[in-house]
């Protein structure tokens, strides 16, 4: 297994959860060139292609449901919905968020802000069951609204967002 | 049994179809590119035309960074009548030396369409642009779903325990993943790579069978000749087929006929 680790990727849905897998995602980066006398790189092609920053976040969120620490642990069911809100995210407004800006609440939810300045944000909340989510716009309250289920209002959410971005 | 498995769209399971065109160079500057691209006729559906930026990590202090710097390509989307992302057309410099062309579908109806969606954007590209290609691969995600969170997935039930990809340990994890990879040559000689990746995990309830067939020509060839005498796309119809037949192999007839695999 360790052979095929670094170059390729494994599913994130898998990779991430693994024990077996926890290195550190830069550390594998960082010590890539060393290990290029090994039998995995004659693969030219199967390896390039990956979902580069959406498999970053989720095994930035995957984290969060791996810890032991109370106050920024997720369930399962919070971490399902983070897989599939970031699934159905459109990859211009991935492209647009900085994993730093991605975090665990108290209350076992993930927050998710897209911060033009201090005076434009999104701020996306999900939780096991439900999301919500508010927009600032120069300062003041755009949008608000609370208790969505994603699988209904992830179109709304997603215009919402894509459209907060592009102004 | 397997009233709780639910494919990820409704006549079949496949969640993304990704055909990527390898072009054995780097573009040096993608935003002109992009500039002389995107007003062409053939892709007026991407409403939505964007840039990407190269996200490198740094570690600080122990902590992750991210930093967007240099332009690494560009990226077109096209939405369906709810505003789901349907085809993302994009252009990504992926080494040094090497930079692919993509089209990836995440509302796929079928075959046929996926291919003159790929003829279509290709021939678009092309217009403003002469490239050479390396090689050509396909990737199809099937994912399901096990909507029941109470109960385990049942393992036994969805794969073909007779298959000879899968094994024991794996058939009977909470969690497991098996990846094969392989090199071989097909009947013409050509040098193909394959991937396959299944895995399933009680976690999140999700089931995803992720097939990368890749292959290279026997020289770099210009785009333009390739396609001279056929259809593009079908340079990816042996990747299709070998799709299909891993997927027979390894699911149960239960679950091929979930998704009307034919």
């Amino acid at each position: 297994m360790a052979l095929l680790n670094s170059l390729f990727a494994l599913n994130p849905e898998v990779e991430k959860l693994s024990f077996l897998n926890r290195s550190n995602i830069e550390m594998e980066n960082m010590f890539f060139d060393e290990e290029i006398i090994d039998l995995k790189h004659t693969y030219h092609f199967t390896g390039v292609l990956n979902n580069g920053k959406s498999d970053l976040l989720k095994n930035h969120i995957s984290d969060f449901f791996n810890t032991s620490d109370n106050n920024i642990k997720i369930s399962a069911e919070v971490l399902s919905q983070c897989y599939s809100f970031i699934e159905n995210l459109y990859p211009s407004v991935l492209e647009q968020l900085e994993i730093d800006n991605v975090y665990s609440t108290p209350y076992g939810t993930v927050v998710f802000d897209w911060e033009k300045d201090v005076d434009n944000a999104f701020s996306l909340e999900i939780g096991a069951k439900e999301l919500g989510y508010f927009i600032e716009v120069n300062g003041s309250d755009d949008k608000q609204v609370d208790s969505l289920l994603l699988d209904e209002s992830k179109n709304e959410l997603l215009q919402d967002l894509s459209s907060f971005l592009s102004v | 049994m397997l009233e709780f498995l639910k494919p990820i769209s409704e006549n079949h399971s496949i969640s993304r179809a990704v055909a990527s065109v390898f072009i054995p160079q780097a573009f040096l500057k993608p935003q002109d590119i992009f500039e002389k691209t995107k007003d062409v006729d053939g892709f007026k559906d991407y409403p939505k035309k964007g840039l990407i930026k190269a996200t490198t990590i740094n570690i600080q202090n122990n902590s992750l960074g991210i930093s967007n710097e240099q332009i690494k390509g560009f990226i077109f989307e096209s939405y369906d009548g709810k505003g789901s992302i349907n085809n993302v057309f994009k252009l990504e410099n992926s080494k040094e030396n090497q930079s692919v062309l993509s089209l990836e579908n995440r509302k796929y109806k079928d075959w046929d369409t996926f291919k003159s969606q790929l003829d279509s954007d290709l021939n678009s590209f092309s217009e403003m642009n002469y490239f050479y290609v390396e090689a050509i691969s396909l990737n199809y995600r099937d994912e399901f779903l096990w909507t029941d969170r109470n109960s385990v997935i049942p393992v036994a039930d969805i794969f073909n325990m007779d298959s000879e990809l899968l094994n024991k340990k794996f058939l009977s994890s909470k969690n497991g993943t098996l990846v094969l990879v392989s090199q071989g040559n097909e009947e013409n000689g050509l040098p193909y790579e394959e991937k396959t990746e299944i895995s399933f995990n009680n976690d999140i309830k999700r089931i995803v069978i992720d097939h990368q067939y890749a292959k290279r020509f026997d020289d770099i060839k210009l785009f333009s000749n390739l396609k001279k005498d056929i259809q593009f796309s079908s340079l990816f119809n042996v990747a299709h087929l070998e799709n299909k037949k891993i997927l027979k192999d390894i699911l149960t007839v239960d679950s091929q006929n979930l998704i009307k695999l034919k």
